[in-house]
């Protein structure tokens, strides 16, 4: 094994990336460049589906491979610009290769998450968005080699899943204190929790007052937040451990040791994928 | 920098706070539940994790959080009222599950569960040894109907216990405070067990005691785990605390070398 290197950033570096709110868009190479050792960062793809970064590194001098959602905006020729922290077929479609290439090589896959979903729309669902997202899905449950997943900010909807999330066996699944968790953003699923109350509360000729229904709205989208945060879903269960985001490398360090001590068991091979 | 003229909070703001919070959780039942467990001559979870680990071991902990803020109706459950993570003990990785006594007396609530089932799934996927420092009053019995009897409910732990043996995967117990009814497979299941001095109470008699938890538990099952031979077995090996952590190293030293060699994934690309 090669000797250990450092990392080419120092772990600091990470509260000047990114925001507790998530609003700000940053490089993930540069929040990996905190992470792995100097000068191991050999990304695979670089050009196609660039809203996730696939890259083969190293952590400690052990080779890994790495899923990492972009949360900058992209542009590609053949698709345009692309939002950042969006999975598109594209960007799903290398993941699942990828995930097939680290299981057929034995290296085990780290998953940074700051995920808002799959893209939707009718472009989207031209190009076969359900899918390639099918694909990925099929190609992580199926990996036999060790996944850890580290949530580095938003997680939600089928890009927890695609990315895996809990129910995705990963070997060890932790947290940074800014990351979310929810089917779906807090803006967008309280409206549509508050309808259904609201239709509830007005079934029948009962018209609700508009300020018993403001109530209603401000509680739901304050509830929803609530269970947003990682703590409500770190008290679930739904991740292993809440890590502080400048001590990653050095959990990651020891987490790849126990996470290889057993030889992977089985074959890989997938479900059926639809093409 | 600009971003310090704002009051909103930063990202280093909310990282404290979540370090602060974590300390406050490793409390567990605070100062007077430690107090109580010293009196009674026993340490509290974590001092017994710390003895019991190598010198120079870190500490990997999971499911700190668990049950955070959760059953509010029925108080604090710091932790879910257990304490588990990855440490070294005699130089190999092992997961430890301690009970927290100061938090409930122990008792399992539905997310001691769910933080007991992950540690052994853990356990398994990694082939890391299991050691339980047990010290629990049971099932939450306020709370049983989510409890007892689903796939991911406390009847799991036991059929994790037996998959685990079957797998070759080490497993310790040490009964270092209280064990009774349907926990007590736990250390009945496991390889090894340790009891330390004035524990136990493994007998139907603290069962009785307790007429809610009568009604809840067979004692037809209480009396078939407890058998005298088993009690025999337990009590051969009772010794007091603190060498029930010597004992406890030495056995995971030794079935160790029957382990399967750590295997480095391949380090080429």
């Amino acid at each position: 094994m090669p000797a250990d290197k450092d990392a080419a950033k120092p772990s600091d570096a990470i509260y000047d990336l990114i925001s507790l709110d998530g609003h700000k868009n940053y490089d993930a190479r540069d929040l990996l460049a905190t992470i792995i050792d100097a000068d191991s960062f050999d990304e695979y793809k670089p050009d196609y589906g660039k809203t996730l970064v696939t890259a083969y590194a190293r952590i400690g001098g052990r080779a890994v491979g790495i899923v990492a959602s972009q949360r900058l905006q992209v542009r590609t020729k053949t698709e345009g610009i692309q939002m950042g922290g969006v999975i598109y077929s594209d960007s799903a479609d290398k993941a699942a290769r990828f995930v097939m290439d680290c299981n057929q090589v034995g290296l085990p896959i780290l998953f940074f998450q700051d995920v808002t979903g799959f893209m939707v729309g009718k472009a989207a669902e031209q190009s076969g968005i359900i899918r390639s997202g099918a694909k990925l899905v099929n190609a992580v449950s199926n990996s036999i080699v060790p996944k850890i997943t580290i949530v580095v900010g938003g997680s939600f909807g089928a890009g927890n899943y695609a990315l895996c999330g809990k129910a995705y066996d990963p070997r060890f699944i932790l947290a940074w204190p800014n990351a979310r968790y929810a089917v779906m953003g807090a803006a967008q699923a309280s409206d549509t929790v508050f309808s259904i109350l609201a239709r509830a509360k007005e079934r029948g000729d009962k018209k609700a007052a508009p300020e018993e229904l403001e109530e209603l709205r401000a509680k739901v989208k304050a509830n929803y937040e609530e269970q947003t945060d990682i703590r409500y879903g770190a008290a679930r269960g739904w991740v292993d451990a809440i890590i502080q985001p400048h001590e990653t490398r050095d959990v990651l360090l020891g987490l790849l040791r126990i996470v290889s001590r057993p030889p992977a068991k089985g074959r890989f091979h997938t479900g059926v994928i639809q093409v | 920098m600009s971003s310090r003229t704002a009051k909103a909070e930063t990202l280093r703001d909310r990282c404290g706070k979540i370090r602060a919070e974590e300390e406050r959780l490793r409390e567990g039942g605070g100062k007077a539940g430690q107090e109580r467990q010293h009196k009674l001559g026993r340490l509290v979870a974590r001092e017994r994790i710390a003895r019991l680990l190598d010198r120079n071991s870190n500490f990997f902990e999971i499911g700190l959080w668990a049950a955070y803020k959760m059953y509010e109706q029925w108080g604090r459950v710091p932790a879910a009222g257990a304490v588990a993570g990855i440490g070294k003990v005699a130089n190999v990785p092992c997961m430890i599950v301690a009970n927290d006594a100061t938090v409930k007396a122990g008792a399992f609530f539905p997310q001691t569960v769910k933080k007991l089932i992950r540690a052994q799934r853990i356990a398994f996927e990694n082939n890391l040894p299991l050691i339980y420092l047990v010290d629990s009053a049971g099932v939450f019995l306020p709370m049983q109907d989510e409890i007892f009897p689903d796939e991911d409910d406390f009847g799991r732990i036991f059929r994790n216990n037996s998959v685990i043996s079957a797998a070759g995967i080490p497993q310790f117990a040490a009964i270092m405070g209280n064990c009774v009814a349907g926990g007590a497979y736990l250390p009945v299941l496991c390889d090894k067990i340790l009891m330390t001095e004035g524990s136990g109470r493994l007998d139907r008699s603290s069962i009785r005691k307790n007429s809610a938890a009568r009604k809840c538990i067979p004692r037809s099952a209480a009396r078939s785990i407890f058998t005298k031979r088993t009690m025999k077995h337990a009590w051969k090996n009772c010794v007091p605390w603190w060498r029930c952590c010597q004992k406890l190293t030495r056995k995971v030293q030794c079935p160790l070398t029957r382990m399967p060699r750590n295997q480095v994934m391949p380090s080429t690309i």
